[in-house]
């Protein structure tokens, strides 16, 4: 493999970002590997992702690049969106993207789409957005992460139950060896730190059941770490900030949300006056801010997040 | 029934405060949302318009209706919607 090094960052909001490296061979491994996962061939791609983001990166420059087709980039969800002159469209999508396939330019186009999501869960509107098409594209969702590149891919049809994630060709999954537990994945396409040796594997911080040698079901993640609009945000540390600043305990209870990916809420104990202004003192900005006067505890005393999260 | 222009305004800073928080009620009805408000980046922009859709039980097509530019501004955005209701009622008579 050639030395010629692209750096990625995990844009944390909280924390120090990461930069991680990948060679060019590598990149162009996970776009053969993505371009054969496609069941069909597209003859152009209009990616909504990033290309400063991994997923960007592979579906919108090295996928196209494959495929020996353009690639048009969108920069913005509120456009403008100018679909290139294709019969089969390759569209790479975001959690916000799919506000845009609702759009009846579609069906004006009259072009076959093919769609993969990833960069988040999909949204809540998926199956109605699908079923809005005289003919559903063809959808794949990706599950993948900046450090281990794209790991597993599933079908995605309306009003069918997400199956199972299946292995890219050349991931294997070492952990969990059986049944439940964190998921530690193997390939040539593990980046590496700057400063620090390539590495074969990665222990991620996902939560998932080994169905069989090849595939998993996700059950969630070890860490309060959440991806809103692509960037990491810790909970533990957010409410670790707030509650120093403002001299209360805090609790931040996620919520998943349909543009950008994940969202949200504060809560405060014990602090009186507009909320508003708390948001001053976060990075990310949160669903919404609530002061209330006693947070939910547990029989330890503890901050009840199962209640909250109702 | 057509909602006048004053009540349709203050429906839509009541979307947008759930987005942005006060400003969004007090901002000038003339001026860029874009470009005044602080956070409100095209997801945020994405995420008012969706509040606007279920407000005004209207559908807004983010492509065809350019909402990059009818959704700029709090007059701008109920001029839009004000059409988008009044067209809704012409397909019902």
């Amino acid at each position: 493999m050639t030395s010629d090094l692209v750096h990625f960052t995990t844009s944390g909001s909280t924390g120090t970002p990461v930069v991680w490296e990948r060679t060019l061979d590598q990149l162009r491994l996970e776009g053969e590997l993505m371009a054969k996962a496609l069941q069909s061939r597209p003859d152009a791609v209009l990616t909504f992702a990033d290309p400063a983001h991994l997923y960007g990166r592979i579906f919108g420059m090295e996928v196209p690049r494959i495929l020996g087709v353009p690639t048009t980039q969108v920069e913005s969800v509120l456009g403008p969106v100018v679909l290139p002159d294709a019969e089969h469209l390759l569209v790479v999508a975001c959690p916000s993207t799919w506000k845009v396939l609702t759009s009846r330019m579609w069906a004006r186009a009259g072009a076959r789409l093919t769609i993969v999501h990833g960069a988040g869960p999909m949204p809540t509107s998926v199956d109605r957005v699908l079923d809005g098409f005289d003919v559903p594209p063809e959808t794949t969702e990706v599950f993948g992460s900046t450090e281990c590149g794209g790991v597993a891919l599933r079908r995605v049809q309306a009003g069918v139950a997400p199956g199972p994630w299946r292995l890219v060709d050349d991931v294997d999954m070492l952990e969990p060896e059986s049944g439940y537990g964190r998921l530690r994945v193997a390939s040539q396409r593990i980046a590496h730190r700057v400063g620090q040796s390539p590495r074969a594997d990665f222990l991620t911080e996902d939560l998932v059941e080994r169905l069989d040698d090849r595939s998993f079901r996700h059950t969630g993640r070890r860490d309060r770490t959440l991806k809103i609009d692509g960037r990491r945000c810790d909970l533990e540390q957010v409410e670790s900030m707030l509650g120093a600043a403002l001299g209360a305990d805090v609790a931040c209870v996620p919520r998943p949300d349909d543009l950008r990916s994940w969202t949200y809420d504060v809560i405060v104990e014990g602090v009186v006056g507009d909320p508003t202004w708390v948001r001053g003192l976060v990075p990310v900005q949160p669903r919404s801010v609530e002061l209330r006067e006693t947070l939910p505890r547990t029989s330890r005393g503890k901050i009840d997040y199962a209640e909250l999260a109702r | 029934m057509t909602s006048g222009i004053d009540t349709i305004e203050e429906r839509l800073r009541a979307c947008l405060s759930t987005v942005v928080g006060e400003q969004g009620r007090s901002i000038a009805r003339d001026l860029s949302l874009r470009e005044s408000l602080t956070s409100f980046d095209s997801l945020a922009a994405a995420e008012y318009i969706s509040h606007v859709e279920g407000e005004f039980d209207v559908e807004i097509d983010f492509v065809i209706h350019d909402v990059r530019f009818r959704m700029s501004t709090i007059e701008r955005g109920a001029e839009f919607v004000r059409e988008l209701i009044e067209d809704g009622e012409a397909l019902l008579s």
